[in-house]
């Protein structure tokens, strides 16, 4: 029973690590607190839903198109949007977010509805078991695997080509950046574009595990805060580390002291890394 | 600066006397919109603070409101204290989670800030959702006001009213002291203002803690006037939200500005809902997103320089684009 | 420092802006009765909410249709002034107040979900207007003596008993049960009076556990289900928790004898997103369409079924057969006060006995209806009644996952 607990929550962070990703990068490099992100998570979702509904394409090929979508509609949005006040002090970009989160969240909801759907494919449920007690969700499996591919696609782009190279530099010193001929509002949009490609691509795959509805955005954007912070900024292995552990204290937690219990332990495991580690688990001191 | 003095006392006293006699108006929705308004104002205002004048960033400020709340509401269903008592308990009650919250919180800077009250806050609505004596995620009720509807609604008003008034009153006495300029040499540099021999813990959780006192004395008038409140409402990561815009549309740093931002805020979408049903909230984040693009400075900053139009929009796009 | 007179100035103008937004101009030519309603449009209620607009609508339709509501010889026309709560109590109950203060309704319909409907009744009671509401169970909304709240889902505490009731008719009966609920207002009552129901009947309650309202992760959950081998899972919770049950359940391969959940089975949206999975999960509900009763507005049960298929593309479940009981109330009260007067026509609500295709309403003193509930299976795709009288027998036990 520990062990299935255990590989729950080693699962289940996964998925938070992969939603959380998106978030650190636009966050590291250009100190926007994106709190749209959950609902770039659910445009991603959607796509896979009704490109699987409508065309019959399946949830995982449709993670192309929702990567690709969401990296365009991310480049557009910084590009055209969030640079006109880049400048401006890091609150005025946190609330165009929320703008832009209300703004997706009911254009989604006028357009499609309220109501609850889900992506059935054959294959949703599926599982194996070691031994009596350990059943191992297939789908979720793969998603971990799924996880871990992206992160280390990230850590390439950043660190061996030249996009990640303008990247690392406009996000350290820009103006430096621009000195040398960086393009920094293209670096940026590329970067926004790159952090919601990451959304949606946990978008795909969280409609492959949960029901979705248009709403469901503001818990998956919170859940996201606590794995960045706790896993710290400016690193690809902190999302992980912190999805990680989110997830087992969550699952761990859930056990011994009652599910309603796992937001608290979450918050204020949150509250008092931030506290004793400002920088994350892998981040030093200050 | 004579002649400006008497303008603003003038103003003021103008701003008092509607502000007083607005609840003569015959529609007790009016008067309860109103209200509304008004604790927008207050904790648009207390945020501020913090916020505006300190620069430190709260994301958790709803847990003031919260706890003023759920104070409120455990003195008087469960003690059979009355408001009088509940209401200036709220109050402390708040300015001590803040104290107590603040002094380790308040070392971190930036978003890390930011994020850490919001954890405050969520953690804290997770706990009033497991507690016996919050009655947990069902939520409690608190004993009603024994008048008529209309004696009701008019009590609400002016006790938000006197709530708003002193949320103003003493910002604007902060700033007139030495405190208020401490506070603003932290938001411009911290550092320099610990050299500049400011004691930089002591008034930074001040700040926070008065900040919190205001914003707990809104939740106590708002659980009195709702007579039921749940963890779920009180504690919202949406109600933070909504201070921080409204004090960031207003104009924050600026005594009026959050006022402003309440008021027009809540005007506007209360304008949309009316005309429409379902698209409001669409239109709303709209303009939202306009107006920060447009007037990152707040809309006060517009009214106050008489500056409208194109120019002063494009002005502002150039000097905060890339 | 600021210019406070040109601010103030401005505030008065858009203070002066509100007052102008009178209300709307209702000029019409027929004695009109208007019913008022703020219920969630948007936000996370705003799907259930659909299901009680749409029967209010068609309810006040086919008022108006027959000839309207006949008040002392009169006959009026019934009206529904709608506002969007955005799925928040501070904003449902600050719209109660617009409708009866400035577009000076009759009477009030009630929100969806237990949280909203509280703030809603109290403000129904400070201006003792009647509110009649279908979409609010939790015994916390009665508890307090308000007169002028009327409730149609029958008490939470009550909701499992008939699936108690039938599983001493299984072979071989089942002994152990978990109990798992959601944390609000209305699945806290439902579990804290199945437990004491199955107590009493001397079942074992081995799983007695809570969880987060809108919940996503059951893994925890469904394991300690396991390893406690639970053979019966009652779960009070909603739509989209049930589903992340269910498919979670599979997804660990967990499968207890039997599982039965208050929301979710009865809704056209579960069955379809889940599929055969959905297959002999069994559901508890107030109301079926496999039900006949003889009805005030359609003449039965099956009528309204067909006619409410017609009309909105899918099956009815509880929630709209609620919805209409709730105007069904409306009409047959205001027609037997002869008056619109609010205090005449709530003694009149109060002494309601009247058969509706929801089946006969009757209030109880505290205002909530006296009433039972029905166990549901989906067998075939499609929702059956199976206890205690039906169209099917229960399938029992659960065929597994893998099984299928």
């Amino acid at each position: 029973m520990l062990l299935q607990i255990l590989i729950n929550g080693l699962l289940k962070g996964g998925l938070y690590a992969l939603m959380a990703i998106g978030m650190s990068l636009i966050w590291g490099v250009m100190d926007i607190i994106n709190i749209a992100h959950g609902s770039f998570i659910m445009l991603g979702a959607f796509v896979t839903y009704w490109l699987f509904t409508l065309l019959g394409i399946d949830p995982f090929l449709s993670l192309f198109f929702s990567v690709g979508l969401l990296f365009i509609l991310g480049y557009g949005i910084q590009r055209y949007l969030i640079n006109y006040v880049i400048r401006a002090s890091a609150f005025i970009t946190l609330i165009l977010a929320f703008g832009i989160e209300i703004f997706i969240n009911n254009l989604a909801l006028v357009a499609w509805t309220a109501d609850v759907r889900k992506v059935e494919v054959a294959y949703g449920a599926a599982n194996f078991s070691i031994g009596h007690w350990v059943t191992i969700p297939t789908v979720r499996l793969v998603a971990f695997g799924l996880v871990i591919l992206i992160s280390l696609l990230f850590f390439f782009i950043l660190n061996r080509t030249h996009l990640g190279r303008s990247i690392r530099a406009t996000s350290q010193d820009l103006d430096g950046a621009r000195l040398v001929g960086v393009d920094v509002a293209h670096t940026y949009a590329l970067t926004f574009g790159l952090g919601i490609g990451a959304a949606g691509a946990a978008g795909t795959l969280w409609a492959i595990l949960f029901p979705i509805s248009p709403m469901m955005g503001g818990i998956l954007t919170l859940r996201s805060f606590v794995v960045v912070i706790i896993g710290g900024l400016g690193s690809m292995l902190g999302p992980i580390i912190g999805g990680l552990a989110l997830g087992l204290t969550e699952s761990f937690g859930s056990n011994w002291f009652g599910s309603t219990y796992s937001d608290l332990i979450g918050f204020t495991i949150l509250v008092l890394v931030l506290i004793i580690r400002p920088k994350g688990i892998l981040g030093g001191t200050d | 600066m004579k002649t400006k003095t008497i303008k603003i006392l003038v103003g003021c006293g103008i701003g008092l006397v509607l502000a007083g006699a607005f609840p003569l108006v015959d529609n007790n929705f009016v008067i309860r919109f109103g209200t509304d308004i008004l604790m927008f104002a207050v904790l648009a205002s207390a945020w501020n603070i913090i916020g505006g004048y300190t620069g430190y960033a709260s994301f958790g400020n709803v847990v003031f409101f919260g706890i003023g709340a759920y104070t409120t509401a455990i003195l008087m269903e469960k003690g059979g204290l009355p408001f009088a008592v509940a209401y200036p308990a709220a109050g402390l009650g708040a300015a001590l989670f803040a104290v107590i919250i603040g002094l380790p919180v308040l070392r971190l800077r930036g978003h890390y800030f930011a994020i850490a009250t919001l954890g405050v806050a969520e953690a804290m609505k997770a706990l009033v959702q497991n507690l016996e004596i919050t009655e947990g995620n069902a939520g409690i009720y608190l004993p009603m006001l024994d008048l008529s509807v209309r004696h009701q609604y008019w009590f609400f008003y002016y006790m938000m009213l006197a709530t708003a008034v002193l949320t103003l009153l003493a910002t604007h006495l902060m700033l007139k002291a030495k405190f208020g300029y401490s506070l603003i040499a932290i938001r411009e540099n911290e550092q320099a203002a610990d050299s500049a021999g400011i004691n930089t813990t002591v008034a930074k959780t001040a700040a926070f803690a008065m900040s919190g006192f205001f914003t707990g004395l809104a939740g106590s008038v708002y659980a009195y006037q709702q007579a039921f409140i749940q963890p779920g409402p009180v504690f919202s990561v949406g109600m933070t939200v909504k201070m921080i815009v409204m004090a960031v549309f207003g104009g924050m740093g600026r005594l009026f500005g959050p006022l402003f931002g309440a008021v027009s805020i809540e005007v506007i979408s209360e304008f949309l809902s009316d005309y429409f049903l379902v698209a409001h909230s669409l239109f709303f984040g709209a303009l939202v997103i306009l107006a920060i693009v447009f007037t990152p400075k707040g809309v006060i900053d517009m009214v106050t320089r008489r500056r409208f139009g194109i120019a002063y929009f494009l002005q502002n796009i150039r000097e905060h684009r890339i | 420092m600021e210019r406070p007179c040109g601010v103030i100035l401005t505030l008065a103008a858009v203070f002066a802006m509100i007052l102008f937004f009178g209300p709307p101009d209702t000029a019409a030519a027929d004695p009109t009765i208007n019913l008022g309603c703020a219920i969630s449009f948007t936000g996370g209620q705003s799907r259930t909410g659909k299901l009680y607009r749409d029967s209010y609508d068609m309810a006040v339709e086919q008022i108006n249709k027959t000839g309207g509501v006949n008040v002392g010889g009169k006959r009026y026309q019934m009206k529904i002034i709608y506002y969007d709560d955005k799925s928040d109590p501070t904003e449902s109950s600050k719209l109660v107040e617009k409708l009866i203060s400035e577009d000076k309704v009759n009477f009030l319909l009630g929100p969806y979900s237990s949280g909203i409907t509280i703030p809603d009744s109290i403000v129904a009671q400070r201006y003792r207007v009647p509110m009649i509401e279908g979409g609010g169970a939790s015994g916390k909304i009665f508890s307090r003596g308000n007169k002028y709240i009327f409730g149609t889902l029958p008490p939470a505490g009550q909701y499992f008993k008939s699936t108690l009731d039938m599983l001493e008719t299984l072979k071989p009966a089942p002994k152990s049960v978990a109990i798992l609920y959601s944390d609000d207002k209305f699945d806290v009552s439902v579990a804290e009076g199945t437990k004491k129901l199955a107590k009493g009947m001397g079942l074992d309650v081995v799983l007695f556990e809570k969880y987060s309202e809108g919940a996503t992760d059951f893994t925890s959950l469904l394991t300690k289900i396991k390893s406690k081998n639970a053979q019966v899972v009652l779960l009070s919770g909603h739509t989209e928790e049930s589903l992340n049950f269910t498919q979670q359940a599979k997804e660990l391969n967990v499968c207890p004898k039997l599982i039965a959940m208050t929301v979710g089975p009865s809704e056209a949206d579960f069955r379809h997103s889940l599929g055969k999975d959905a297959e002999y999960i069994y559901g508890v509900a107030s109301w079926s369409t496999q039900m006949n009763f003889k009805g005030l507005l359609f003449s039965d049960t099956q009528q309204f079924v067909q006619q409410f298929k017609a009309k909105f593309d899918y099956d009815p479940d509880y929630h709209n057969a609620s919805g209409i009981a709730d105007v069904a109330v409306y009409k047959n009260a205001i027609e037997k006060a002869g008056s619109l007067d609010p205090q005449k026509v709530r003694d009149a609500i109060a002494a309601t006995d009247l058969n509706t295709i929801y089946g006969r309403v009757q209030f109880s003193p505290n205002g909530q209806i006296k009433g039972t509930s029905v166990v549901l299976q989906i067998q075939g795709g499609e929702i059956y009644q199976v206890f205690p009288t039906g169209t099917k027998t229960p399938v029992y036990p659960f065929t597994c996952w893998t099984d299928r």
